[in-house]
């Protein structure tokens, strides 16, 4: 995976820059997801923070603590970014955030890790394959990828999300606007629809298998819960996608988020430095500890 | 430059002149044991003594260190050691430890500000060690009782006398701006002291071939059978010269907010645990296995080298007897699985 090359010296890396909530969109049904935009608050910080799609950053809530998320946005987005943040009954930075209201101060430091392969993506046929809530750095891919600039660079983009149920899709609205795209093939399912629900129903690799991307000159990025992967990545075995060109992103609890803290690691590999980003291939060979 | 030697009664007068100079941290006894304090000219240093209890580490990596300070609208200033600092009679496996945690903080991409500056700001006094003990493995490790990596300076006690060498060009400055302390016929046979100590060293366990023993042996029945005593204290952790890994803590204070770091353990459940009740690492065999894994796997295959100077702490202080020698040869000579199938 490419790394990006850390220019800071002897700049102190536990030290955040500043941003300020600018917007909180719910996301779900269950109101245990939301979008923080937050802005930086100083001109420098924004014209620092470059990124690129599948890095991460650690959000600081102050006294409170730390967390690693998955950047929601993409780097076209100028002058924000975006975390689509998920509330869990015992993470205390996560239901500190959900508190949170407009203008809080947020630090934020980043961006961190490894990224997508966009370069390699280039010229290819791109499968983006995602579930559940762990659809926020495809989401910085995609409109990535569709802005106007960079749609011309990649060729042919399927995109397979699946959720619960249609309240638990997140970014709805952007959904929509994809499915009425003709530069993005759209497969957006649930597992069980509601009384409103026109669309696909069925487990994201049954729909997969079904869609059946072409694996000639292609690239899929996967990302969903546990339970979603080890049904997919046999289906794009099958359907001829080789362990090189399947592309995923791994969790650990990152603290430091930059490999000195000694905690993320499975086996040799530190998700916060040598990923999150990680081929197929690369997980196969990690031991079974995650 | 020359070896030169000072009389172990100038010793006090030296350590008078380093304190004047520098903030001077030296082996005290304390509350029974012996612990690397900051001395001054009145209080007397002791150089009887094996090793401390807790490792030197701590003048390098506080046990809690505030990395930032935020008041709200601005971040004040970094807390770095601006003093000039000399530890004095380190033990080489100690200072080796340095070299060790040299690799993990001090790298081309990332260096913490912190831990960099206190290494750069301190000349570290070594003094060989004569007498090990039966706990000390350090020549397994790729270390000796007479290494120099990581001092700057090297002693070693002879008759009434200490020998120094200066292995750094800090250590070199160190020696002339205390030349006059030193008469310069100091020649000692270093490697016959070195080979007299190793030979003390009763235990030689075969670590040579560890990494690909335990290459093999992540998936393994040993590890339960070797973690039925752990309590998963994490006192080895504590205690070890090398064990760095650490947690970021916020606190809040009158006004101001802080980010704190400090020692952890990946012995403890928490270490791992994920916000989503996850956790990779759930039992204690796991947890035992990761600290053997990261010494003597993952450091390798990182760096070159193992993570661990035989300095024999861990299994000193073991509430169980868990002998980190004993481990690694039991683990070596389980039936391996995936090949002996």
């Amino acid at each position: 995976m490419p790394q990006r090359k850390n220019e800071i010296a002897m700049r102190n890396p536990y030290r955040p820059i500043l941003t300020e909530i600018e917007k909180i969109t719910i996301e779900n049904e269950a109101r245990d997801l939301k979008t923080f935009r937050l802005a930086f608050c100083h001109a420098e910080s924004a014209d620092n923070f470059r990124y690129e799609c599948g890095q991460f950053a650690e959000l600081t809530i102050f006294g409170v603590g730390e967390c690693p998320i998955g950047i929601a946005s993409s780097p076209t987005d100028r002058g924000y970014l975006e975390f689509t943040v998920k509330r869990y009954p015992d993470g205390l930075v996560t239901n500190a955030l959900h508190n949170c209201c407009v203008g809080t101060r947020i630090g934020v430091r980043g961006p961190l890790g490894n990224c997508f392969p966009t370069d390699r993506m280039e010229g290819s046929n791109v499968v983006i394959v995602g579930g559940g809530f762990a659809f926020t750095t495809l989401r910085s891919t995609i409109r990535y990828i569709l802005h106007e600039k960079n749609r011309g660079r990649f060729e042919k983009v399927t995109l397979v999300y699946g959720a619960r149920s249609p309240g638990e899709l997140l970014y709805k609205q952007e959904l929509e606007r994809w499915q009425g795209r003709d530069d993005i093939e759209t497969h957006i399912t649930v597992d069980k629809g509601d009384e409103t629900w026109t669309g696909k129903e069925g487990f994201v690799p049954a729909v997969l298998k079904e869609v059946a991307p072409n694996p000639d000159n292609a690239i899929a990025l996967v990302c969903g819960p546990p339970i979603m992967l080890k049904f997919t990545l046999p289906v794009l075995t099958e359907l001829g996608f080789g362990s090189g060109e399947i592309i995923t992103s791994l969790e650990n609890r990152m603290k430091c988020g930059i490999g000195l803290c000694g905690r993320c690691n499975i086996g040799s590999k530190y998700v916060c430095k040598d990923g999150p980003v990680f081929t197929y291939e690369q997980v196969q060979a990690l031991p079974a500890e995650m | 430059m020359a070896d030169s030697k000072i009389a172990k009664d100038k010793i006090p007068e030296l350590l008078k002149a380093v304190s004047a100079d520098y903030e001077l941290y030296a082996p005290t006894a304390e509350d029974g044991t012996i612990a690397f304090r900051r001395i001054d000219s009145a209080r007397q240093a002791t150089l009887d003594y094996r090793n401390t209890a807790v490792s030197a580490k701590e003048l390098f990596l506080p046990r809690a260190e505030v990395v930032y300070e935020f008041d709200g609208e601005k971040f004040l200033d970094d807390a770095l050691l601006d003093q000039k600092r000399v530890v004095f009679g380190m033990r080489p496996c100690d200072c080796r430890a340095l070299a060790l945690l040299d690799l993990n903080f001090d790298t081309e991409q990332i260096k913490d500000p912190f831990y960099v500056t206190r290494r750069q700001n301190t000349v570290v006094v070594a003094l060989a060690c004569n007498e090990p003990v039966s706990s000390c493995f350090c020549t397994a490790v790729g270390s000796g009782p007479y290494s120099d990596q990581g001092a700057d300076v090297l002693m070693a006690e002879a008759a009434d006398y200490l020998s120094a060498r200066a292995i750094t060009d800090k250590g070199k400055d160190f020696m002339k701006q205390y030349g006059k302390l030193f008469s310069a016929d100091g020649s000692a046979d270093w490697k016959k002291l070195a080979k007299e100590a190793e030979d003390k060293i009763k235990r030689k366990p075969e670590f040579g071939n560890v990494k690909a023993s335990l290459d093999e042996r992540f998936e393994n029945d040993i590890w339960e059978d070797i973690s039925q005593k752990c309590l998963g204290c994490g006192a080895c952790s504590y205690i070890c010269p090398t064990c760095y890994c650490f947690d970021l803590v916020s606190e809040k204070t009158a006004g101001r907010i802080r980010k704190v770091k400090t020692w952890d353990c990946c012995m403890f459940g928490l270490f791992t645990l994920h916000a989503s009740g996850h956790n990779p690492r759930p039992v204690n065999s796991a947890r035992l296995r990761q600290k053997l894994m990261h010494k003597f796997n993952y450091y390798r295959e990182r760096y070159g080298v193992d993570g661990c100077v035989g300095c024999g702490r861990c299994v000193r202080k073991c509430p169980v007897n868990l002998d980190i020698r004993e481990v690694i040869e039991q683990v070596a000579a389980a039936p391996n699985a995936t090949t002996e199938e």
